[in-house]
């Protein structure tokens, strides 16, 4: 139980290469973990945003909301995850759906890990100190950057090459994605003006 | 029970449409931005006094007034462009006397059109006789005392007509000159009226996505983009120390009011996290829409500067820091309401707004709370912000958002050594910089009070994974799976 909720992971963060290839060859990884995951990072996330430090705080308390925070996060997660594998499965990658959603998942550990205890420590930085808030952010952010890469490379057994073309491709495919988004949603708003005119026409005319 | 339920909520439900009449009874909405760009409404700071249009005068009425300017000793003249006159009037908007001719060289001339005017230190009358190309400066019994044109040249091009719109003098003489179809900046003449160069040149930035659509445009699409100046000065003041305060057309809501040294560079001062362009939510498209267009600004006491917003009407006053201080004015036809504002005047406090398409002048006096306002940031521009602390606590009384009565009375509170206090108040107003010095105080205290247990708990924090490992260590199996 802790082993594959902790230790897997935690052991992942600083050998990225062994622990996602146990976690998909070894099938040690569990899917419920990514749950567990995003729940974590989604706690993490809103906590730095509300209780980070007067002098790094740049979110305005009025505008807060906890479950925009989740659907911002849950969006972002599926995108990603979608473009990934329709990219993916095209390119001869080995992962399923379920491996590049858990390797995701496996990459927010370090932003999990120092979102918490960066916000707390803030509290105690003035304006000049600012600067270690922000680089202990940053590193934080790169680290889980550079995991997903490994667990992208790993999880679809690619080589290095290969994968910064598949997460170039899946950026475009994003944008794909993104505009059919749209375009599907302004074709729903005008089939539904088109409805309602005519019930407004047959309520006139009738 | 039920009964008495309802009766109290219903009670409640009718005291919401009872309207609470706090505000003075102006007929514009007075508002603010706060740190986060909010808008927060304000009481009133300003409310009108007076419309003069000097119609039941010997005068007779105003018409297309373009400029005017306050001498010394508070009368106010107007360049009365429609009428080819100057007109006098004293700090309460009564008519004093008539300028409509003046003598050069023993010949008596007039003005044409004049669009601009300004009195300096000594009295003299500096006009912008636009049609007749020229700027004349006369003394009070009306002699000229200088009138000098610009002829078209190489440097200007040989279409070339001086048309000067706004004139500003420093205390050394120099003349500033805003001229039609000069888009390089302020004209500078020497007091002599000889041609200095152009002044503030406003470099013209292309964003990316004009030089984007310049890749893409064909022909004659950039023809017609050509035609987009992007800024132009609209208005100036010439402040007491000799720099000049001016406004500018920003078709991109980038920058609208410098303060120009005299080498002709910027530096106005701004410590906000909000840019100096007046309006920062607005409207994009419909009535009364798109970015404030400043066309006047007035230099006033203490280091706060007022400018006069042409798309919507209102003044927007800032002080020596960037802050804005409060926000007034409208369109609509009400007394203290414009049609066509055109020229910005203070003078003790009072503020006049020019209207050109009325004819009128409005004088706008300040309310208990826009006085506290003046008051309390000119004791902070001279340095006594102690002082200030009763003026910012009754301003906080009728204006309990205002973001730099807090940061004030912070300020004065970290001055006394009260740094919890001081924390409170700085962090209310929003004031990380001061924030920062009245917390790093406050940390060293507690550390200095409590280094025992801080080195207490650092040992500790250093010691306790040393002793797991080495515990961990001695328990080692032989066999250790990777994780």
């Amino acid at each position: 139980m802790v082993r594959e909720y902790f230790s897997l992971p935690v052991y992942t963060m600083f050998h990225p290469s062994d622990g996602f290839y146990d976690m998909k060859y070894e099938k040690k990884g569990k899917t419920s973990i990514i749950f567990v995951n995003l729940f974590l990072f989604w706690i993490s996330y809103s906590f730095s945003k509300q209780y980070s430090g007067f002098v790094v705080n740049e979110n305005n308390p009025m505008g807060f909301n906890l479950f925009g925070d989740l659907a911002t996060i849950l969006m972002v997660f599926l995108l990603w995850c979608t473009a990934n594998w329709s990219i993916t499965t095209l390119m001869n990658g080995e992962g399923k759906f379920k491996d590049i959603a858990m390797a995701t998942s496996y990459a927010l550990m370090p932003m999990i890990f120092t979102f918490v205890p960066a916000s707390l420590l803030s509290n105690l930085f003035v304006q000049q100190e600012a600067a270690f808030y922000t680089t202990i952010m940053g590193i934080s952010i790169a680290w889980s950057v550079m995991l997903l890469f490994f667990g992208i490379l790993t999880v679809h057994n690619y080589t290095v090459a290969k994968t910064i073309a598949t997460l170039f491709l899946t950026f475009i495919s994003i944008c794909v994605i993104l505009f059919l988004l749209m375009l599907i949603s302004s074709l729903i708003q005008q089939v539904w003006v088109f409805v309602s005119s005519i019930y407004t026409e047959l309520l006139y005319r009738a | 029970m039920k009964k008495f339920l309802i009766l109290t909520l219903s009670i409640f439900m009718l005291a919401a449409f009872v309207p609470l009449s706090v505000q003075a009874d102006v007929p514009y909405r007075s508002y603010n931005y706060d740190y986060w760009k909010n808008v927060v409404p304000s009481p009133a700071p300003y409310e009108p006094a007076k419309s003069e249009t000097l119609k039941n005068t010997e005068a007779g009425a105003l018409k297309l007034p373009g400029d005017m300017s306050f001498d010394a000793d508070g009368n106010l003249y107007i360049a009365d462009s429609g009428n080819n006159r100057i007109v006098v009037l004293d700090k309460d908007l009564n008519f004093k006397r008539v300028i409509s001719e003046f003598t050069n060289d023993g010949k008596t001339e007039t003005f044409k059109n004049p669009g601009g005017i300004t009195v300096d230190g000594n009295g003299n009358i500096h006009v912008a006789d636009t049609d007749n190309g020229r700027v004349v400066s006369i003394s009070q019994n009306g002699e000229a005392k200088l009138v000098f044109g610009m002829a078209a040249s190489s440097i200007t091009g040989a279409n070339f007509v001086f048309s000067p719109l706004k004139v500003g003098v420093d205390s050394a003489g120099r003349y500033y000159v805003i001229a039609k179809n000069v888009f390089q900046g302020m004209m500078s003449f020497d007091a002599d009226g000889s041609f200095f160069g152009y002044f503030g040149t406003i470099k013209v930035q292309s964003s990316f996505a004009d030089r984007f659509w310049k890749l893409v445009a064909t022909q004659e699409q950039k023809k017609k983009m050509q035609l987009f100046i992007p800024t132009e000065f609209t208005g100036l003041d010439v402040d007491k120390e000799g720099f000049v305060y001016a406004t500018n057309v920003d078709y991109y809501g980038g920058q609208t009011i410098r303060r120009l040294n005299p080498k002709g560079s910027d530096v106005l001062v701004n410590y906000t996290n909000k840019q100096i362009v007046g309006d920062i939510v607005y409207r994009r498209s419909g009535a009364l829409s798109g970015p404030t267009k400043f066309v006047d600004i007035k230099a006033r006491d203490k280091g706060i500067y007022s400018a006069l917003d042409y798309t919507r009407g209102r003044i927007f006053t800032y002080d020596s820091e960037g802050n804005i201080l409060y926000i007034f004015g409208g369109m609509g036809s009400e007394l203290g309401m414009f049609k066509q504002p055109v020229a910005i005047e203070s003078f003790n406090d009072r503020i006049y707004v020019l209207d050109q398409q009325r004819g009128a002048v409005v004088m706008f006096e300040p309310t208990r709370y826009g006085e506290l306002i003046n008051q309390a940031i000119g004791l902070r521009y001279d340095g006594a912000e102690s002082e200030a602390v009763k003026l910012w606590e009754e301003v906080l009384k009728l204006d309990a958002h205002y973001e730099l009565a807090y940061s004030g009375i912070g300020k004065s509170l970290l001055a006394a050594g009260k740094n919890k206090e001081a924390v409170e108040y700085l962090k209310k107003g929003m004031n990380k910089r001061y924030y920062s010095v009245a917390f790093k105080r406050l940390r060293n205290d507690f550390l200095k009070e409590n280094i025992n247990i801080v080195a207490a708990i650092i040992i500790i924090i250093i010691l306790i994974p040393i002793a797991v490992k080495t515990v961990k260590f001695v328990r080692e199996r032989k066999y250790r799976k990777r994780w």
